[in-house]
């Protein structure tokens, strides 16, 4: 994985892409957390590779999502040619079976350490949405997808302006709380490469940003995100926001009682979001015992019927 | 809906006090019971009950005696009851985990949901050290400094009898041991006149087990501030918790009674909890209140550093006071404890020196 610095690619990429599109972009994902905890601290660096830039709102996806690939290839940014469906489809090819928009800038070098992408993807249509859906994005070279998720409006809500790019990127609390709603246990499917040298479930990486999140914040109080959270829920979901507040702390409760999957979690948040401040195991896991008695259990008790 | 009762006596069973009723049902919980011969011993107290016409619920929490063995003794002890009893009594055994099993008559949904709430009051209860009579002493000094640094004036006997617990000849002998210290009335009140130094040393030296001090600790190395802890102890969702019987002491407390202590910072939040009050009352949830201050929070070991210290008072008056923000504050016996116990022995002295009552010229 690369280390990169948060500040220097969103700076990056917000002078990239086209203007006009830049309302539209939230990036999300590690990044964004390490923009908003360190992005002032030179010394601190995100270990990832790609730059998740949800275009929102659905409406304008497409649009935008046009524009902005357009004048990224224009400019030599490189496509990813890594997994499934690497060729551009055409208007016959099933939406599901189109390749994302993944694109290298055109000054680096894939096979670099410091190499990173960006990746299109967009917020669901409707709320009632379930599982991975896909978007028709037609460009010139052929038919390409915008992947969504279920929780990904959850990120998008009220997202923060990066300083003076006009681009935005996700509340790292709003991020956390779509990574505990994707994965209310730990489920056994693991990720599809290694994760810094080991296979890892895919629910111990993102229950364990959700750690790192917490631990990054360092608050003495995370009561605050609960009120944050139940808004973002009745935004996001009108009508089932409090089923899904009273089964936000299930998967958390599972890795913390679980101790290999903590572990698991632990190596994630070590070799990812915290690689440049490793906390020991024991705060990753004071930070998962506090944002569930002070948020989930707040969340709960401010969402019951 | 009847609301349950703790520490219930039997009008027509002297001497028996049952752990808690609700309505016609009678609780009574042996915790972590591994004794056949207590078994028993409380299954005839419970028949007695059951033959008063009341539903007698006898709890075993976590039993250390196998559910085989306990079959056996429910068998065994249907010769021996009236079938009028039997019909009347259950045994709920209550294991974490491995599910919970129902000798005997089967509780109603009402009985059902007492059940760990009962559980819950019988536990604290068991944590709670007896008042043994060598300590006795202890908290008779702990009310004597008291009504002197508050100039309080002279005190009779039944005064401290009721304010303590303890009977008149044993606060006759703890006064004949102060006796150097203090100043006898004509009308045969007392009060001290000067600091009973070598009591208040023995009290310091034993002050651990003398309080039943239970230290939290942090282990995640970021513990929350302790003024944080102090800021969350003073909403209303924890007030509510605390029942007007937990009260903040150590250095919170100095800083109530004495603004000016040389004290930089609070190292430690320290509570005082009046066991007292909540004897007949649902019990004071404190394992709740300290996971909703910190939920990091943990029991300390031996000699590992507390964030938080939990100290029990065992007397019927708590002397806690209450400041302008509705917090309340442990008395300043207790505060000064606190002091030796956080180590600021400067501090404890300073605390003493500035309450300690002036004589007049």
């Amino acid at each position: 994985m690369s280390h990169v610095s948060p500040k220097e690619v969103l700076s990056h990429v917000a002078t990239a892409v086209p203007g006009a599109c830049r309302e539209n972009i939230v990036v999300i994902g590690s990044l964004a957390a390490g923009y908003h905890f360190f992005g002032d601290d030179p010394s601190k660096a995100v270990r990832t590779k790609d730059v998740d830039c949800v275009l929102a709102p659905f409406q304008a996806a497409v649009g935008a999502g046009q524009s902005i690939a357009r004048q990224l290839l224009d400019a030599g940014w490189k496509r990813r040619m890594e997994g499934d469906h690497q060729q551009p489809g055409d208007a016959s090819t099933p939406v599901d079976k189109l390749p994302a928009v993944r694109l290298f800038p055109p000054d680096v070098d894939p096979d670099s350490e410091d190499a990173w992408f960006i990746e299109l993807l967009t917020v669901p249509e409707s709320s009632k949405d379930h599982g991975r859906k896909w978007t028709r994005l037609p460009l010139a070279e052929g038919h390409f997808g915008l992947p969504t998720f279920r929780f990904i409006s959850i990120t998008a809500y009220d997202a923060l302006p990066a300083d003076g790019l006009g681009i935005r990127y996700a509340r790292p609390e709003m991020m956390a709380l779509a990574n505990l709603l994707e994965h209310p246990e730990i489920k056994s499917d693991r990720m599809s490469g290694l994760f810094a040298g080991r296979a890892i479930k895919r629910s111990n990486k993102d229950l364990g940003r959700v750690l790192a999140i917490a631990t990054l914040a360092n608050l003495d109080d995370y009561r605050p995100w609960a009120t944050l959270w139940k808004k973002a829920l009745q935004n996001c979901f009108p009508d089932e926001w409090q089923t899904l507040a009273l089964r936000v702390g299930k998967g958390l409760r599972a890795l913390l009682e679980s101790p290999s999957d903590l572990e698991e979690a632990y190596h994630t948040c070590l070799n990812g979001l915290l690689a440049t401040q490793p906390p020991t195991l024991g705060a990753l896991l004071a930070a998962g015992e506090r944002v569930l008695g002070d948020t989930v259990e707040t969340l709960e008790e401010i969402s019951k019927p | 809906m009847s609301n349950l009762q703790y520490d219930v006596s039997l009008g027509n069973l002297p001497g028996f006090r049952a752990d808690a009723m609700r309505g016609n049902s009678v609780f009574e919980v042996l915790v972590d019971a591994r004794d056949l011969r207590r078994l028993r011993s409380s299954l005839v107290e419970m028949g007695r009950v059951a033959d008063q016409g009341k539903h007698s619920i006898l709890i075993l929490d976590e039993p250390q005696i196998s559910n085989d063995r306990l079959s056996a003794e429910w068998e065994g002890i249907q010769s021996v009851f009236q079938s009028h009893i039997l019909k009347r009594l259950t045994i709920y055994i209550r294991r974490d985990g491995d599910g919970n099993k129902t000798l005997g008559r089967k509780l109603t949904e009402e009985e059902g949901n007492s059940i760990e709430e009962v559980v819950e009051y019988a536990r604290q209860l068991s944590l709670r050290p007896s008042r043994r009579p060598s300590e006795a002493s202890f908290d008779i000094l702990r009310v004597m400094l008291i009504q002197w640094l508050r100039k309080a004036g002279p005190v009779t006997s039944k005064d401290l009898s009721q304010e303590t617990g303890f009977s008149y000849p044993t606060i006759a002998r703890t006064l004949d041991d102060l006796e150097p210290h203090l100043r006898r009335h004509s009308d045969r009140r007392v009060e001290l006149q000067s600091f009973p130094k070598d009591a208040w040393l023995k009290l310091v030296a034993q002050i651990e087990k003398v309080r039943g001090s239970r230290g939290y600790t942090d282990r995640s190395g970021r513990p929350r501030p302790p003024e944080a802890l102090m800021d969350r102890l003073k909403e209303s969702s924890l007030r509510n918790l605390c029942h007007n019987a937990v009260a903040v002491g150590g250095t919170f407390g100095a800083r109530n009674y004495l603004p000016g202590i040389d004290l930089v910072g609070n190292s430690r939040l320290d509570l005082i909890v009046d066991a007292h009050s909540g004897r007949g009352h649902k019990p004071i949830a404190i394992d709740t209140i300290i996971r909703k201050l910190d939920p990091a929070l943990k029991p300390a070991e031996r000699g590992e550093p507390c964030h938080v210290v939990v100290h029990t008072l065992y007397r019927p008056k708590s002397f806690f006071t209450e400041a302008n923000d509705g917090t309340l504050y442990a008395d300043e016996v207790e505060c000064m404890l606190d002091l030796h116990e956080a180590r600021l022995e400067q501090q404890a002295l300073e605390f003493l020196e500035k309450l300690t009552p002036r004589k007049s010229l």
